[in-house]
C-alpha cells in the first residue's frame, strides 16, 4: 500500500538554461550504469557490478516555432551537451524537493516536424550520457 | 558585452544577463531570449525654452 503519494507535476524544467516547464508534458530521467559480469567459474548464478554511468532522459514537449519558444529551444542544442534539469516542486529546495540535473548529457537528435491532423504538435526529445547530481541544498 | 533578459525563460525580462558562455549567449541571442544592452540609454533631448517674440513696433 502507498503510504506516500506524489503529483506528477515538476516545478521546473530546464533544458539548456531555458525553461520549458510550460511545454513539457512529460519528463524520464533515469540513471543507469553499465552492467559488467563477474561471474566465475563455480557460481551457481550470474552477478553483475556497476561500470560507467549511462544516464538518460527524455523529454516530451509540445512544439512551437513562435520566438523563444520550443523549437528554436531545441535547434540551437541539438547535437551539442547540454544541461537538464528538473524540479520536483515549487517548495524549497530539500532532501525532499532535489534539483535534478544531467549536466554534459548529449542531445543526439531532434525531431523538426511531428504532425497529425487533428492534434497539436509534440516532440519526443532524448538526451544520452551525462553525469547526474542531485541538489538538496535549501 | 552585456546582455539583458527578454524571454522570462531565461529569467526576468529587463535583468542582466550572464551567459555560462559566449556560444551560449550566442544562441540565446538567436532564438530572441536575450538581447544586447544598449551601452548608451536613449535619453530624449530637453525641450527647447519658448520665447515670446518681442512685439514688433
Amino acid at each position: 500500500m502507498a503510504t506516500s503519494t506524489y503529483l506528477s507535476n515538476p516545478a521546473s524544467v530546464k533544458v539548456g538554461g531555458v525553461d520549458l516547464t510550460d511545454q513539457c508534458t512529460a519528463a524520464v530521467m533515469t540513471v543507469v550504469y553499465d552492467t559488467l559480469e563477474e561471474t566465475t567459474f563455480g557460481s551457481l548464478a550470474r552477478t553483475y557490478v556497476k561500470g560507467l554511468e549511462n544516464n538518460t532522459c527524455t523529454l516530451t514537449l509540445f512544439n512551437s516555432y513562435a520566438s523563444a519558444e520550443t523549437y528554436v529551444t531545441l535547434l540551437g542544442l541539438v547535437g551539442t551537451q547540454v544541461t537538464v534539469e528538473i524540479k520536483p516542486s515549487s517548495a524549497a529546495i530539500s532532501a525532499t524537493n532535489p534539483v535534478l540535473t544531467l549536466t554534459s548529457t548529449f542531445m543526439p537528435n531532434l525531431p523538426v516536424a511531428n504532425m497529425s491532423l487533428g492534434e497539436l504538435s509534440t516532440v519526443d526529445i532524448e538526451f544520452t550520457g551525462g553525469t547526474f547530481s542531485q541538489d538538496v541544498t535549501p | 558585452m552585456t546582455y539583458i533578459v527578454v524571454s522570462p525563460r531565461v529569467g526576468t525580462p529587463g535583468d542582466v544577463f550572464n551567459p555560462a558562455s559566449e556560444a551560449d549567449a550566442q544562441r540565446l541571442l538567436a532564438g530572441g531570449f536575450i538581447a544586447i544592452a544598449n551601452e548608451v540609454s536613449p535619453k530624449p533631448a530637453p525641450a527647447g525654452r519658448k520665447v515670446k517674440p518681442a512685439p514688433e513696433e
